[in-house]
């Protein structure tokens, strides 16, 4: 029933022992996990149970009180806010249930944002966005607002975005939940998609056909892992 | 996939290209803020022109302190007195007070959606040294504009307070050669205090530990905790105020008048200080039980005056700097009107002592002085305004719940009313309270006056103070209305 | 069909007649079709011949004769493979589902877990889920290719309903395992199927003691 990654590959994402409470409540408790290369790994669980705690606790977002984070080779403890924001805008893809796009900024500028903050000129930066919003079948609205978006078109445009730098790993939290089964199905193989490229998908649900989608899944319960398996 | 070493992570500067275009003004509350911010700073340029101009007004060779300046015929005697021209140095300063609560208060508005865009940036990949530069390019770029408008405003003021009277009453000196100089470094302070508003205005969470989670989850944001900031400045006033004090009673030279000058300033600003962090605090804490206890009748409480109280105090709860800043600028103005009520006082009781010119003198004397004061009061009304319109926008959701609730938008128009009143009146009163009444002692001690008559002349000023400021703030709500209707609008509580 | 481990898994409680197994049976699974006199002798006869339950006592206590019968080692390893193995993810005949985890809930003594048990079906749940989202899909615009979509539909969405059942379940497992722990005030469980024990064991006495 347990897993973990085969012996040549070197996970992309392992957590140790990772604990967080907010406040006095406690969201994560010795959480351990590690996910490879290729990997689609499924955390679910009903809400409350620390699945978003645990996205953001990886993603470096958010830094745990106990525990280790070995994200991309880095051990999330040694670095700093600046490092963590430039992983997030290199080598790390995250989508997030809700509105993520800037409200204020075009969609394609949007989309753009990793590259233009990771010191691409503006110019290139928008030639490569056009390019994703292609990809996931947004070109006419590149020079919308993120508000005149439908929540299907706001969510492929945030995908766009997360894969424009073509990161290693991708954290998904609920990326369809707030979607229509035919928009949700669209988001997910799109984000499936990096996997044909050796990146890595970490899919936070509570809905088993979406976790039916991954290679493992992570089942929290209050906390902690309640249970793990390979759908494999 | 086999091991590959761990990139390095350093970030560089982000290019000039990228920030002119993400720190672009965009939505309506980006020009506000923007629009808000540059008054603000064109007012705190222009009263500092003003304070060189009158400062640099230059003396003749007599040494009488009451020597008339003889190389700018025509001005006010207040100007032209060397002996009375720094109490006009220090109206101008003063001035500077009422704007900069502007500024504060400018910076603010829309800051809920900045925040959430700061977070929104961070989540993208923005550091915190990027957020930092976006915020510095826009502050200083709203500051340089402002800044820019401060020599033509002068000139404009010079025409109308200075051309356009009679000569003997003038108000400003004629503009010199030298003023695009002071005008360049205006511009260069303005610049400096608006990069180091972008440094300091506190929109992410900085402690970066959870600045992007923050942004995203808490969207219930309060602005800022003002107290430890606000105790540093105080303390620095008051240390200020003891050392001046000292030199001036332990050297008891001919400079003794600018030093004296200097003390009344430390001391204003103290006050103002403290009556901040007073209001502030008061502000933050007002409970709401002590705000619904006053409603006690039956009749009161059908008619929902318990829920528009305790609305006004969550409403000035949620923004303590605003009811500080702004509370502090109308308790300096209060003190002023206290200090002219005692003046106008003595005009008209003390008869035997002045002559018509001497009478006229005084009368124009606090005429120009309640003037700025007004001013002051009515740029600080301003501010508050500001930062209520704004709050109402980042706040809608509730207005909205609320109204959907069954309160109606003239309940509503009440809530403001209450916000603004709670904040000002007590600080225009207190203010003109205690100036007048600290005036009036050492005024009774000096001339050996009656005491009773100037207490009472001091309440009067205190009350109208408050009744004028109370009106003012009707006035502001009136101004609101189409904007507390707009928050209260149901579609807001549909989006999220 | 499973209807040879829920008869052991009713024996599992202590020596049983006929009469109560059906008993049993039928507070067990309310929603099913009682259980037949004929249908409860014919599978325990099939026990007993195969070895997996035995006679133990006959007795008539002046009314008819009843034989009480118990579950042997033997049957108690066939209750346990059963139970190991997951119900097949059949989508629309979920019953089967049903049935075993309601059997592993009152196995316990036989030393049955039942999360794991739960948790394994939903493996095997989660398995066929992916299987039916990720072969190829059909060609598009075909009357075949649409008819075997929907199909694939049909049964995706009847797992999941049957998942949501499972986790109810769970959760249903854990709430009673915590009450109980509130009402005995036993020391704190050290794992999550010792629950289980420490709940039905009281219960199962009682019944024995109104018999």
């Amino acid at each position: 029933m347990s897993t973990g990654p085969s012996p040549d590959q070197v996970p992309l994402l392992e957590l140790d022992g990772v604990s967080h409470a907010y406040a006095r409540t406690p969201a994560l408790r010795e959480v351990s996990l590690t996910v490879a290369p290729g990997e689609v790994v499924a955390v679910t669980g009903s809400s409350g149970s620390g699945k978003s705690t645990l996205l953001h606790v990886a993603a470096g977002l958010l830094r745990p009180q106990a525990g280790r984070v070995h994200l991309l080779g880095h051990d999330l403890a040694g670095v700093d806010a600046t490092a963590r924001a430039v992983l997030r805008r290199s080598e790390i893809g995250i989508v997030l249930q809700y509105v993520q796009l800037v409200p204020d900024l075009p969609v394609l500028d949007n989309v753009a944002l990793p590259l233009t903050l990771n010191g691409s000129s503006l110019a290139a930066a928008r030639t490569a966005a056009a390019d994703a919003l292609a990809e996931v079948g947004l070109t006419d609205a590149a020079s919308a607002a993120p508000a005149e978006l439908s929540g299907g078109q706001a969510q492929r445009a945030a995908v766009a975005r997360a894969l424009i730098t073509s990161p290693r790993i991708v954290f998904a939290d609920e990326p369809v939940a707030s979607l229509d089964p035919v928009g949700g199905r669209q988001v997910l193989d799109l984000l499936r998609g990096v996997t044909a490229r050796g990146a890595a998908l970490v899919l936070i649900t509570h809905d088993n056909t979406v976790a039916a989608l991954a290679d493992r899944e992570v089942r929290l319960r209050q906390g902690s892992v309640e249970h793990e398996a390979v759908l494999r | 996939m086999t091991a590959t070493a761990p990139t390095p992570l350093a970030a560089r500067p982000l290019p000039a290209e990228v920030v002119r275009e993400l720190a672009r003004l965009r939505s309506s509350a980006d020009h506000l803020r923007a629009r808000a911010t540059a008054a603000a700073a064109a007012g705190i340029g222009v009263a500092l022109l003003m304070a060189v101009s009158v400062a640099a007004i230059p003396n003749a060779n007599d040494p009488d302190v009451y020597q008339l300046s003889a190389a700018q015929p025509g001005l006010a005697p207040y100007l032209s007195q060397s002996g009375l021209r720094p109490g006009a140095v220090m109206a101008a300063l003063l001035l500077v007070l009422p704007f900069a609560a502007l500024a504060v208060q400018a910076l603010r508005v829309g800051s809920l959606a900045l925040h959430r865009q700061a977070g929104l940036l961070a989540l993208a990949g923005a550091t915190p040294a990027d957020l930092r530069q976006m915020r510095v390019a826009r502050t200083r770029s709203a500051f340089l504009r402002g800044g820019l408008y401060a020599a033509p405003a002068y000139l404009v003021l010079w025409l109308l307070l200075g051309l356009a009277l009679p000569p003997g009453t003038r108000l400003l000196p004629a503009p010199q050669w030298w003023l695009p100089l002071a005008w360049a470094v205006v511009l260069a302070v303005l610049a400096g205090v608006g990069a180091l508003l972008g440094v300091r205005t506190p929109l992410t969470g900085d402690n970066e530990e959870d600045g992007v989670s923050a942004a995203l989850v808490r969207l219930g944001a309060r602005s800022g905790r003002p107290v430890r900031l606000w105790w540093a400045v105080a303390s620095g006033v008051a240390a200020a105020l003891v050392v001046s004090y000292g030199i001036r009673w332990g050297s008891g030279s001919d400079y003794s008048l600018p030093l004296l000058l200097l003390l009344l300033g430390a001391a204003v600003l103290l006050a103002a200080t403290c009556a901040a962090l007073l209001l502030a605090r008061w502000a933050a804490s007002s409970p709401v039980g002590r705000q619904t206890r006053r409603v006690r009748s039956a009749r009161q409480l059908r008619r929902g005056d318990a829920a528009v109280a305790m609305l006004a105090g969550a409403q000035r709860r949620a923004n303590p700097v605003a009811a500080g800043t702004v509370g502090a600028v109308l308790f300096v103005c209060g003190l002023s009107f206290g200090v002219e009520a005692v003046l106008v006082t003595s005009m008209f009781t003390a008869t035997y002592g002045y002559g018509t010119g001497d009478l006229l003198f005084y009368i124009g004397g606090a005429a120009v002085a309640a003037t700025v004061a007004v001013v002051g009061a009515l740029v600080a009304l301003l501010a508050l305004a500001l930062s209520l319109s704004d709050h109402l926008l980042a706040t809608r959701r509730s207005v909205a719940a609320v109204a959907a609730l069954g309160l109606e938008p003239r309940r509503l128009l009440g809530v403001q009313r209450r916000a603004l009143t709670d904040t000002a009146v007590p600080a225009v009163v207190s203010g003109s309270l205690v100036g007048g009444l600290l005036y009036q002692w050492v005024y009774v001690l000096e001339h050996l006056a009656d005491v009773g008559i100037y207490s009472a002349g001091v309440l009067a000023a205190s009350v109208l103070a408050g009744v004028l400021i109370a009106l003012a703030c009707r006035l502001v709500v009136v101004l609101l209305a189409g904007r507390v209707r707009a928050a209260a609008a149901l579609e807001h509580l549909r989006t999220p | 069909m499973s209807m040879a481990e829920i008869h052991l898994a009713l024996l599992l409680a202590g020596p049983r007649h006929g009469y109560d197994l059906k008993h049993a049976h039928d507070a067990w699974f309310p929603e099913e079709r009682p259980l037949a006199f004929g249908q409860v002798y014919a599978t325990l006869a099939r026990l007993v011949r195969d070895g997996l339950a035995e006679a133990v006592d006959t007795r008539s206590e002046g009314g008819p004769e009843r034989t009480l019968y118990a579950v042997t080692d033997a049957g108690r390893e066939r209750l346990l493979a059963w139970l190991a193995t997951p119900a097949p993810p059949a989508g629309v005949a979920g019953e089967d589902v049903v049935r075993k985890t309601v059997v592993a809930l009152h196995s316990a003594a036989a030393g049955a877990d039942a999360a794991a048990v739960l948790s394994g079906q939903r493996t095997a749940h989660l398995k066929r889920m992916r299987e039916l989202q990720r072969s190829t899909p059909p060609a598009p615009g075909s009357a075949s290719g649409l008819a075997e979509h929907l199909a694939r539909r049909h049964a995706l969405l009847h797992l999941d309903a049957d998942l949501r059942w499972l986790d109810e379940a769970v959760e249903a497992l854990r709430t009673s395992a915590a009450h109980d722990l509130a009402t005995h005030s036993t020391p704190p469980a050290t794992a999550p199927d010792d629950s289980p024990q420490a709940h039905h064991a009281p219960t199962q006495h009682s019944e024995e003691s109104t018999r």
